[in-house]
């Protein structure tokens, strides 16, 4: 592993340099190795003093060897497995802020180097966190004796360029794996991984662009069935994926529960958007498959108000159209699953849809072709949603088992549920309008 | 002990059946043409046999039930499409006449998983009480449709005679029409759809047929290994390529090498084996991944441990016999 350094730092070497920052610090990735930490010569010193490994100025060698006193031991801190990588992408983040605050006090060529480093280790942070524990721990044992914040150093390089090239194995490898349809999906065509690299996506829009502000999330049950059910709003299906990923970072569990959507069947037949919403863990909105999901104690997210609320006009946004003819209470009874409504405040305004042109989406085979002020005028451009802030609000979950599943054959209790959570996401959805001062 | 009938030489699932059946029944295959692979107890007979002569063979031998695997298209390419009505239409009512004339007391009659149709509002997995899809433009299920018909109305009017349908899904079978597709150097797919499919491996075929023949519920079953698998999943597992070709825009023709209507290559069909695991207590044990791994270039040493897997139950095999 240890050939060919990377890049070797421009640094001169007639400058003095600024001391270092306490190493024992610094060193953040160094927990869960076996190997007692360096409390002199880290060894990947010593593998410095070789002449192939020294880069052809010769200052950094003395620089190497670090004349202050080392303090003993980066303490072992005992993560849980699930987030290890999370946390050591973290550490790598605070290395890429001190490395930007350090470079800004050099100058010239050492600020550019100081900066490019600071890129580098967020990239590496970056990839860490779509990595497995034991590739994490990989990448620990390459920067193992590595001074993080110390960029001049060219073990710095040398043990960056051995991570990322690692990395880049590692990619290389998913790719082949994935050509070789290694790979497993359920029975709907969800595939983990995908999931895992279109979060950081999700995570954009849910913290910047929109600033969702997710409340009651301890009304969603950490394990086993329930059904959210919400209102539906904003042309393209944003608020599902939202709420989704309201649940994988503000629930209280913080144990990644994947919400599956039921989508309108439409998208099926859409290339390209049907294999990817199946992937993602969207399934077509059909009873028997709600059904199927919540059997399987999956948590569930319905918008009863289907085509009615998407291609709603913005002249009627925040007011609920009709909750079809009850279908997902009499999942719910069916399956015994609590209700949860859901009110999503924000959405109405991503798109302002101000005219639904009929004729162009009868002659597309589309359910409604929105009129917005960007789209169709400025093409794909229009596709981009406007940065309103949303919140959004899970109410207290509504029991169904004291029906009994017989009840699902009722029609005058299964309107009467669906009546009781259309009135309740309307009346969350007033207050929460009332509440807000601005749509952006 | 039950005395069966084979109608239907071609494919490896006749020769598996009769293997497995053989080993507990009597058992009697009559096709146009020797079988394709041993048979193991079982004797055979190779002629055309017209109405009069199946009767005849039908009483002479008190078959109890018969198995019909006569159907062209499963095992093999589809002639035109008179031959096919001819053969699997009208061969259907011939033998279902004979079967009642006969005194048979069971008929199994294999059929299509894909019989449903594909449509985006299929459910995850079609149960069998979902009403199938009677008219099929294309492949092997034109006809189909029309046999499912024929065997459900028998049904009805002789109530005394127990009818089992066998909707399998596709077979990983070597003529097989699927297989056939899987097998060119790089299938193709519409661009943008990727359905999940479900392929059943011929040996739990065989199983479920032997499991059809040992309990008499009547009815159709769904058998198809529970999990499905995105069908690009299923083509890159067999170390190849899928190419993508736009859909067809006006005249809604599969791209090349599909045997079925476009649809299948967009929506799912796939179904759900419960009441098979329920009544007969059959369950696929090959799931998508190891029955696909079958059909892979075996290494040596996995080579040395399936030979080694094979003459062990050989022997089982004979010793049980003796």
């Amino acid at each position: 592993m240890n050939d060919e350094p990377v890049t070797p730092p421009t640094s001169d070497p007639g400058e003095p340099r600024r001391p270092r920052r306490g190493r024992a610090r610094s060193v953040a990735v160094e927990m869960e190795i076996e190997t007692p930490p360096p409390t002199g010569t880290p060894p990947e010193h010593a593998a410095s003093t070789d002449p192939v490994e020294t880069p052809p100025i010769s200052a950094p060698h003395e620089h190497a060897t670090p004349a202050d006193p080392v303090d003993p031991a980066p303490t072992a801190i005992g993560w849980d497995e699930s987030t290890s990588s999370r946390r050591s992408a973290e550490q790598l983040f605070e290395v890429e802020i001190d490395i930007r605050q350090q470079s800004e006090q050099q100058s010239g060529s050492q600020a550019a180097l100081g900066n490019f480093a600071a890129g580098v280790v967020r990239l590496i942070g970056e990839n860490l966190q779509r990595m497995t524990n034991e590739q994490v721990e990989r990448v620990n044992s390459l920067l193992q004796g590595v001074d993080l914040r110390d960029y001049l150093d060219p073990d710095f390089w040398k043990g960056i360029g051995m991570v990322l090239r690692y990395q880049i194995d590692e990619q290389i490898n998913f790719i082949q794996r994935r050509q070789r349809g290694e790979y497993t999906t359920d029975p709907f065509g969800m595939d983990r991984e995908i999931i895992e690299i279109a979060r950081p996506f999700l995570s954009f829009m849910y913290h910047t662009w929109w600033r969702v502000q997710a409340s009651g999330l301890e009304h969603v049950p950490a394990a086993g069935r329930a059904l959210l059910v919400a209102n539906h709003s904003g042309v393209l299906p944003w608020d599902g994926a939202m709420i989704a990923t309201a649940v994988v970072y503000d629930h209280p569990a913080q144990n990644e529960r994947i919400v599956r959507s039921l989508h309108l069947h439409w998208f099926t037949t859409l290339p390209v958007i049907a294999p990817t919403l199946a992937a993602l863990g969207q399934v077509p909105g059909i009873p028997e498959n709600a059904i199927r999901l919540l059997e399987h104690d999956e948590l569930v997210c319905v918008f009863p108000e289907g085509l009615k609320g998407v291609g709603k006009l913005f002249k009627d946004r925040y007011k609920l159209a009709r909750f079809g003819r009850g279908g997902f209470v009499q999942a719910a009874l069916r399956t015994q699953a609590p209700i949860v409504p859901v009110a999503v405040v924000g959405a109405e305004e991503i798109y302002p849809m101000f005219a639904n042109a009929e004729g162009i989406a009868k002659l597309l085979g589309f359910p409604y072709f929105p009129l917005t002020p960007f789209f169709p005028w400025f093409g794909l451009l229009g596709v981009i949603p406007l940065p309103t802030r949303w919140s959004i609000t899970f109410c207290p979950p509504i029991d169904t088992t004291s029906y009994g599943p017989d009840a699902a054959n009722d029609p005058i209790t299964v309107l009467e549920l669906s009546e009781q959570v259309r009135e309740t996401i309307q009346n969350t959805i007033n207050q929460k309008l009332a509440e807000r001062t601005s749509v952006f | 002990m039950t005395r069966v009938l084979i109608n239907g030489s071609t494919g490896m699932l006749c020769v598996r059946a009769a293997q497995l059946l053989s080993q507990q029944h009597e058992v009697i295959v009559l096709g146009r043409r020797p079988p394709e692979g041993p048979i193991g107890h079982a004797d055979w007979l190779v002629a055309r046999l017209d109405r009069k002569q199946m009767l005849e063979l039908l009483r002479t031998e008190h078959i109890e039930t018969v198995i019909h695997l006569d159907l062209l298209g499963f095992d093999g390419p589809l002639p035109d499409h008179e031959t096919t009505v001819q053969q699997n239409v009208i061969g259907t009512m011939e033998l279902l006449g004979a079967c009642r004339a006969g005194g048979v007391r069971h008929v199994i009659v294999r059929s299509h998983g894909w019989i449903y149709g594909a449509s985006p509002l299929n459910p995850l997995l079609i149960t069998e009480e979902r009403p199938i899809k009677t008219i099929h433009s294309r492949g092997l299920l034109r006809t189909l449709g029309e046999v499912e018909q024929v065997v459900a109305d028998f049904a009805a009017r002789h109530p005394q005679i127990t009818v089992t349908v066998l909707r399998y899904a596709p077979l990983l079978s070597q003529d097989g029409p699927v297989m056939k597709y899987l097998r060119s150097p790089s299938p193709q797919l519409l661009f943008g759809f990727d359905p999940m499919i479900q392929l059943l491996h011929v040996d739990d075929a065989a199983y479920a047929m032997v499991a059809a023949v040992n309990q008499p519920v009547g009815g159709a079953f769904n058998l198809a290994p529970e999990q499905p698998m995105p069908l690009s999943q299923v083509i890159r597992r067999l170390g190849k390529q899928p190419t993508a070709t736009i859909g067809p825009l006006f005249d809604n023709q599969p791209p090349p090498g599909w045997p079925f209507e476009v649809d299948y290559l967009r929506y799912h069909c796939t179904i759900d084996p419960q009441r098979a695991c329920r009544q007969l207590g059959w369950a696929a044990k090959y799931d998508m991944v190891t029955a696909l791994d079958t059909l892979k270039p075996l290494s040596p040493e996995e080579e040395y441990a399936a030979a080694s897997r094979a003459l062990n139950e050989f022997l089982n095999r004979r010793r049980r016999v003796e």
